[in-house]
């Protein structure tokens, strides 16, 4: 499913170039769950991001689906993200000023649908994240753990091939983190492709695969049989 | 107090662009502000300057007849004043002729504004004096008054009193004596003249002057309040049924009444409108400034959250945190007007030289500038500071902390900036309709048939001094008429622009005497008037000189045959004609039997504002009295005034020479005030607009970076950079096409009034209004979008990383 050859990512302030991922090559197959691990600012996110096409390599080729995206113009980029990706971020990234509903309702906002099918999608998604009842309140209204159930909601609502999650457990204490990992192993369980970026072990040993990172480069693979 | 300075100063300096916008904005609105209330105090102040002018009134006519104009004329029969003061003993009152003189010293002759007045008109009148007394010196019939201006152009730095002055008056040459000077006239005074003489009959009074219904001069009354105005006013219906009624003038064609004199200048509703509206625009601009101001400042407010956090957390109070934000609003603002001050008085000459005024700022005294700009400080300061100041200090730390957005105010806040957006476009937009309208209207004006060709005709204007002989009338005709270039030159009672006088009579069908009996104005013309204007013939034939019947000069009064004229296509309705063509050769009575013998094509001789009046034509072959010359030529017009001049200088070499072309004429005559009140409101307009686009731009600002990371996460979610800017562009037009339906019946009831004030006008196009809305809308879009492109473009990882 993706190919990532050669990827470097280099950010240039005034003076100084800072690399932030070199010499990246990494595959995953459709299907897997696959954990990123290692320290703060080893390039973690930043693999992430480029994952998720909200960030561009300086080289590389980034194939998704067999098709070369590092240099895809932006509209395209945009369509891949809105068709075929879903984000879990470990700050939620949920907009305060809509109600949860709207905020999974988000995902689906630039897709042209019917306004039931959309609604039912928004329904089931939440339903399946246990976020239901909480529909019309504002994010701020709801636990950190409810937080990031309704963030999953979003990410699944559109039904993406692949979820991308950043520290999906990283604001949350160890009971709610259960919660959240319980729900993205169901969702791989149901066919979705995961790649989750982790400071928790435990965590990491869900998935089916960890890649530990040092210096933006990419240690070892460890692959557990399934 | 020092931390406020420094957090004031570090305020601005932090935020640039938003301080810019914020001062920059408010200042700009003061300015304007400043500028028109100077208009509208300079307009409203006509007179009222000088001492007791409240008390004093002018004596006005009113007709009420068919075809004839119902607006009062403040002017009276010469002999009026006389007749009230034998029949009211206690009247105070004196009377001004205005007219032209000629001032000679040794070969040099010089046109000034003389005014004939009774010798108690400064007891009146009670204009500054410089030297002498004025009233005793016009009690001798040679004394003269002189304004300032006028002594020192003729006499020099020394003192004119007791010196002696040439003047040509009507044709007469009359030694005066200078006995006293006065100030220069002012150009917020309705009654203006360089020269003061003495109101002698037998010097000033034409056939005309004891007769009611012509009018000489103005008749000025002086009265101890308003209640006793009021009850004179009531005394000149009797006064009339004693003096006026009979067989010239009816009962109820003609009243008089009184108006005040301070409310002389902007007398005309249509005046009143144009102050009123400009001074609209004035407070209107300031408000969209404040407006602004506000939205701009709690929108700015929001992104300090974190300092009003961590100040709450290092445990400053609720109220330190107020006063801080009130302090650096006050400062905000006192800086704003002192660049606003200095940007009115940038403007000040600009403005004057574009209106034709003499604006200026005043410092001290009761008219102190100050007076007007300390209080507004403290009021929009406290506006201005005390909302994000309220909002600022009720922030939850920890929530502030916390939040994904950076709070703005809450949706309270954001409901209450978009409302203050429609306001501030409901405003602008109203204006930029009222300017395209008014830009239409002057291009309608400037480009409309006047029923004449406009182009290539020049008017001789020096022709009314009366000292002007009929051999030298025919010797400029000839003269004229043999320049090349010319085609046709006349001498007639009027010109476009110009009336010398201004007559109507009476006229009707046999029979039709008091049911349809419309004034019509008498026009006398010499040869060649119709040819020399381009005028359309609609039926019948010009007026022939070589016709007997056609000519006055050969017409022997109360004689018949009926002597021939020609009327207008206005007049043709009036009589009650079916046709053009029905009206030739028939009869009319009222001014002697006439024939009709032809139609012209109106002429609009006078401004856009004012009906055509009904005319009849009649034509003389002696040189006319009063009149003036115009010439139709081709070729380079300055080529033509240079050799109009040299003729005349050859041939009247006594008077001054004063010429035209017509397009010049028309404009001072009629069309100058109106371009120069639309140029100020256009000034207005603009920078009314301007300053709602700077507010909006700012927001945008503000909402944009606010919403960095929202868009970050959006952008994640799969919008693509249009569905973005969609998004951020659309929340701005929202509020701006809203402004729209509060825009354009304000508009609409506006324009529709002014337009009423004129007579030639353009009718209101759903065009102009759709044009204005579009140039707004598309302001505003190009005023968003480069902000919103350049956050739409970004790159989501970077924007989510943006605190």
């Amino acid at each position: 499913m993706i190919e990532l050859n050669a990827i470097h990512r280099a950010y240039r302030s005034d003076e100084v170039e800072t690399t932030a991922l070199a010499d990246i090559d990494l595959s995953v197959q459709a299907g897997e769950f696959v954990a990123i691990m290692g320290p703060s600012g080893c390039g973690k996110s930043t693999l992430l991001n480029i994952l998720g096409t909200i960030d561009r390599p300086t080289s590389g080729t980034y194939l998704f689906e067999g098709e070369d995206i590092a240099k895809a113009p932006e509209a395209q980029l945009a369509k891949l993200r809105r068709d075929r990706l879903g984000f879990v971020f470990q700050s939620f990234n949920l907009i305060d000023e809509l109600t949860i509903a709207e905020n999974v309702a988000l995902a689906l906002a630039y897709r042209s649908m019917p306004a039931r099918e959309k609604r039912e999608r928004v329904d089931a998604a939440m339903d399946r994240v246990g976020i239901a009842h909480r529909r019309n309140h504002h994010p701020h209204q709801l636990s950190g753990g409810q937080q990031q159930r309704a963030a999953i909601a979003r990410a699944i609502v559109g039904e993406p091939k692949l979820i991308l999650a950043d520290e999906p457990t990283g604001n949350l204490d160890t009971e709610n983190g259960a919660q959240v990992m319980d729900i993205l192993t169901r969702l791989n369980a149901d066919g979705a492709t995961i790649v989750m970026v982790t400071h928790s072990p435990a965590h990491a040993d869900i998935a089916r695969r960890t890649v530990h990172m040092l210096d933006g480069r990419i240690l070892s693979a460890v692959r557990r049989a399934a | 107090m020092t931390s406020a300075f420094t957090s004031f100063y570090r305020s601005l300096t932090r935020h640039k662009l938003f301080a810019a916008l914020n001062i920059g904005g408010l200042a700009l609105g003061i300015a304007v502000f400043l500028v028109l209330s100077l208009f509208v105090r300079f307009e409203t102040g006509f007179d009222r300057w000088i001492p007791g002018a409240d008390q004093l009134y002018v004596v006005q006519e009113t007709y009420h007849m068919p075809g004839y104009p119902e607006t009062p004329s403040p002017y009276t029969m010469g002999n009026e004043l006389l007749q009230l003061r034998a029949d009211y003993p206690q009247l105070q009152g004196a009377r001004i002729a205005q007219m032209g003189a000629t001032v000679r010293q040794g070969s040099s002759n010089t046109r000034e504004a003389m005014a004939a007045v009774d010798p108690n008109f400064f007891a009146l009148m009670r204009l500054p004096v410089v030297a002498g007394d004025p009233t005793r010196t016009l009690a001798d019939p040679d004394g003269l008054v002189l304004t300032q201006r006028a002594a020192t152009s003729y006499f020099g730095p020394k003192s004119p009193i007791g010196r002696s002055l040439t003047v040509i008056a009507n044709g007469t040459t009359y030694t005066y004596r200078v006995g006293a000077v006065i100030a220069d006239m002012r150009k917020d005074q309705s009654y203006t003249s360089e020269l003061f003489v003495p109101l002698v009959a037998s010097r000033f009074a034409n056939e005309w002057f004891d007769h009611w219904g012509s009018t000489s001069l103005v008749t000025l009354l002086r009265f101890p309040d308003r209640a006793a105005a009021r009850q004179f006013e009531g005394e000149l219906a009797r006064f009339a049924a004693r003096r006026v009624f009979g067989d010239d003038i009816k009962k109820g064609q003609w009243e008089q009444s009184l108006r005040p004199l301070v409310d002389n200048h902007l007398y005309a509703a249509s005046d009143r409108a144009v102050v009123t509206t400009l001074g609209a625009v004035g407070v209107l601009t300031l408000l969209i400034a404040i407006v602004n101001y506000i939205n701009l400042a709690t929108a700015r407010a929001g992104l300090r959250a974190r300092e009003v956090a961590v100040r709450k957390v290092l445990g400053g109070t609720r109220r330190s945190l107020i006063r801080q934000f009130m302090i650096e609003a006050m400062l905000t603002v006192a800086l704003s007007a002192l660049i606003g001050l200095a940007l009115t008085e940038i403007a000040l000459p600009l403005v004057n030289a574009a209106g034709g005024m003499s604006l200026h700022l005043t410092y001290v005294g009761t008219d102190s500038v100050l007076l007007l700009l300390v209080p507004l400080i403290l009021l929009v300061g406290m506006i201005a500071g005390l909302y994000p100041a309220a909002v600022l200090a009720g922030f939850r730390p920890a929530a502030v902390l916390a939040a994904a957005r950076a709070p703005g105010g809450g949706r309270a806040g954001a409901r209450v900036r978009a409302g203050l957006v429609i306001v501030q476009f409901a405003v602008a937009i109203a204006f930029a309709i009222g300017t395209t309208v008014m830009l239409a209207q002057a291009n309608h004006v400037r480009n409309a048939d006047l029923g004449f060709r406009r182009d290539g005709l020049y008017v001789v204007r020096s022709l009314n001094s009366g000292s002007i002989l009929p051999e030298q009338k025919r010797a400029l005709l000839r003269t004229f008429a043999a320049l090349p270039g010319v085609s046709h030159v006349t001498l007639a009672q009027n010109a476009p622009g110009d009336q010398s006088v201004t007559n109507f009579s009476s006229i009707y069908q046999p029979g039709m005497q008091g049911i349809r009996s419309p004034s019509l104005m008498d026009v006398r013309i010499g040869e060649g008037y119709f040819d020399t204007f381009g005028a359309r013939l609609i039926a019948g034939r010009q007026l022939d000189p070589s016709r007997p019947s056609d000519d006055m000069a050969q017409h022997v009064k109360g004689s018949t045959p009926a002597f021939n004229t020609v009327i207008n296509r206005t007049a043709v309705g009036l009589l009650g004609f079916a046709s053009p063509q029905a009206a030739i050769g028939k009869q009319v009575d009222g001014n002697g039997m006439m024939t009709i013998i032809g139609v012209v094509d109106d002429l609009r001789f006078r401004g856009p504002r004012e009906a055509i009046a009904g005319t009849f034509y009649r034509y003389d072959s002696r040189p006319l009295n009063d009149a003036f010359i115009t010439i139709r030529y081709s070729g380079d017009p300055q080529k033509m005034a240079d050799a109009v001049e040299a003729s005349w200088k050859r041939i009247v070499p006594t008077e001054p020479f004063e010429g035209r072309t017509i397009e010049e004429n028309l404009y001072k005559a009629y069309y100058e005030q109106d371009t120069r009140r639309g140029r100020l409101f256009t000034m207005g307009a603009v920078l009314a607009i301007a300053i709602g686009c700077i507010g909006l731009y700012g927001l945008a600002a503000f909402d944009t970076t606010r919403r960095i990371k929202e868009i970050g996460i959006r952008k994640a979610l799969g919008a693509s950079t249009r569905d973005v800017l969609q998004l951020l562009v659309g929340k701005f037009l929202r509020p701006v096409l809203f402004a729209n339906l509060i825009a354009w019946p304000l508009a609409w009831v506006a324009m529709q009034r002014w337009l009423s004030t004129f007579d030639d006008r353009i009718g209101l196009s759903p065009a102009y209004f759709l044009l204005a809305s579009a140039i707004a809308v598309l302001i505003a879009v190009a005023t968003v979008i480069g902000q919103s492109w350049r956050v739409a473009r970004a790159e989501p990882a970077r924007a989510l990383r943006y605190e």
